[in-house]
């Protein structure tokens, strides 16, 4: 069986066994909702983490999430997989939470209606810069941008997935990577980076 | 390939290189693209800086203490007593319940704990690392490999019967209770100077050479291995990379208390995505583990199409998936997973993402190659010391 079809068919299963899993929820097992929860907590709060910047925040917006979860469980249309499911949640708690504390997020789709296919100058300059100053400007991007970070390099999902997450297509997914790269060098910028 | 292709540039695609997720068509756009153009070369390695920086900075570990579930079920359980339907979880501000606030709780109440937590975490480190030697071991192979390719395709030649490999067997110290969390990766690498860093993780790590020439690099030190080797890498930073002229093919295998990441990611440093790739071949996880010195068992076993396998007990210890071919699975028990029929036979594939799903002690696994290939299983088990004189079921040659 060739590699790629082999891999499908086994997303098909994973995929089956979790939503199993939610039917389990649905009934109400409180089991089965201690199974998705200790599955997928790390990854939610990280995922939530990277958009509130505020752990004690995240951590509010966790219970929502599940509690979302748990309360919309019949509702699971098996569109995607679970833990996808999970994270457009999170995505819209959070969001619901930032917009409670007037933590408004840039609008950033205007700017992102090009793909960026070309190579861009700002590689030099965050290749150069130092691990502090990198790492305080990575938390000094807007919520769009640490989000879409996170998501292709800590959750390590592919384009694909990404775009179901935030609810836009493939081409969007990449302009936005390429504009949170292009934010970060503006932030270095500020720091008197090279 | 068209000149078209060859001239475009990848740009789109590099912070997907960079994380490793493009599929094959992809990588190998950017494989041929990316030789030929400077401009893009830096553009990866401005990704791969970003890919470090947003996993050092947005990976937080969860607390120990950071157990939400708990102020979760206050909140349903006060809806449930209220009589309040299930709202849409899609529907902005549907919930009736507001959040438990654990964490200015914890805020107010966790600070010494939390110092507390840090001191013991500290000085269990300090104590592992003066306690732990960096040892070569040769591991043990009971089955001839000549009769096998090379284990780059995890698939060997067609076996007469199952053969059983141990690909590492080894005591493991210091493994603290609690929860555990198991995982073997197999990592491929092309002949290149370049390493794979990966961080330091507690509890036991060994990484073990299938084939090829591996040169390990901790504190500044190379140690070259060969196939058959095994070195512990627990509790500090290394690197490793092919060193021979070819590609070699190793496999690290974890049981830490927790992982650097987050849940059972597994994050790496630095590497080259067009030179080092990675499978995640077991990702599993024990609960009250006892802790304590346990013996590390990996295990290969491939079973020719239509051979079976002994019925095996599904045990909290022992952890199963498919390396390649089709496994045809069946259950018996009084627990089986959601939905599962004891007469119900199963078709499971590559790769593990947990394709097997989470089985209650006792329950029988009834084993066999449903393909037409063979069927590589990779099966990691953690034996307590003290339970090291028990019985356990081991997959024997048999014919097909």
């Amino acid at each position: 069986m060739p590699s790629g079809l082999a891999e499908k068919r086994m997303e098909i299963i994973v995929a089956d066994e979790e939503w199993q899993l939610m039917a389990r929820i649905a009934a109400g097992e409180r089991d089965a909702f201690s199974e998705l929860y200790a599955r997928h907590r790390g990854s939610l709060l990280v995922y939530i983490r990277s958009l509130t910047g505020d752990p004690g925040l995240a951590e509010e917006v966790l219970q929502d999430t599940l509690f979302a979860a748990w309360t919309g469980a019949k509702g699971f249309a098996r569109r995607s997989s679970v833990r996808l499911w999970l994270l457009g949640i999170a995505r819209r708690r959070a969001y619901d939470a930032l917009r409670r504390q007037a933590k408004s997020h840039s609008d950033v789709t205007v700017l992102e209606e090009l793909p960026a296919t070309d190579p861009e100058p700002e590689s030099l300059a965050i290749v150069g810069a130092d691990r502090e100053t990198l790492h305080a400007a990575m938390w000094r991007l807007s919520p769009a941008h640490r989000e879409i970070l996170a998501l292709n390099f800590l959750h390590e999902l592919p384009y694909r997935d990404i775009a179901v997450v935030l609810g836009v297509p493939i081409g969007t997914v990449m302009s936005r990577l390429h504009h949170a790269k292009r934010a970060l060098r503006t932030e270095l910028t500020k720091e008197g980076q090279p | 390939m068209s000149g078209d292709v060859m001239t475009a540039h990848v740009a789109d695609l590099l912070p997907g290189c960079a994380a490793g997720t493009l599929d094959t068509a992809e990588r190998e756009r950017v494989r041929v693209h990316l030789p030929g153009c400077t401009d893009c070369r830096a553009e990866l390695d401005a990704w791969q800086v970003i890919r470090q920086a947003a996993q050092s900075a947005y990976a937080v570990p969860m607390a120990a203490d950071g157990d939400v579930l708990p102020a979760v079920w206050h909140r349903i359980d006060g809806i449930a007593s209220a009589g309040a339907t299930r709202p849409d979880p899609g529907t902005s501000g549907a919930t009736t319940a507001a959040p438990v606030p654990i964490a200015s709780r914890r805020d107010e109440q966790g600070r010494g704990r939390r110092a507390l937590a840090l001191l013991a975490t500290a000085a269990l480190i300090v104590l592992t690392l003066a306690g732990s030697l960096f040892t070569v071991s040769r591991t043990w192979r009971q089955q001839d490999r000549s009769a096998f390719l090379p284990a780059i395709s995890g698939t060997p030649l067609k076996p007469e019967t199952v053969h059983t490999e141990t690909l590492l067997d080894t005591t493991a110290d210091g493994l603290v209770a609690g929860q555990l969390l198991v995982a073997v990766d197999r990592w491929r690498l092309s002949p290149s100077d370049s390493e794979v860093i990966l961080p330091a993780h507690e509890g036991a790590v060994q990484l073990l050479v299938d084939s090829g020439q591996v040169t390990v690099t901790v504190n500044g030190s190379d140690h070259r291995l060969e196939p058959g080797d095994a070195r512990d890498v627990a509790n500090r930073e290394f690197g490793f990379r092919a060193s021979g002229s070819e590609e070699a093919v190793a496999y690290i295998v974890y049981a830490t208390p927790r992982f650097p990441g987050f849940g059972a990611n597994r994050l790496w440093k630095s590497g080259d995505p067009l030179v080092h790739s990675r499978d995640k071949m077991i990702t599993g996880s024990a609960d009250a583990f006892a802790g304590g010195p346990a013996q590390l068992v990996l295990k290969r076993i491939t079973i020719p199409p239509g051979g079976t396998l002994p019925p095996q007990q599904a045990s909290p210890l022992v952890w199963i998936q498919v390396g390649s071919g089709e496994l045809g699975l069946k259950l018996e028990g009084d627990r089986l997973p959601f939905r599962w029929k004891p007469d119900e036979e199963r078709t499971i594939f590559q790769f593990g993402r947990e394709p097997i799903p989470y089985l209650a002690p006792g329950t029988t696994m009834l084993m066999r190659n449903s393909g037409d290939e063979p069927l590589v299983l990779y099966r990691l088990e953690v034996v307590p010391d003290s339970a090291s004189a028990t019985v356990r079921p081991e997959p024997t040659s048999q014919s097909p």
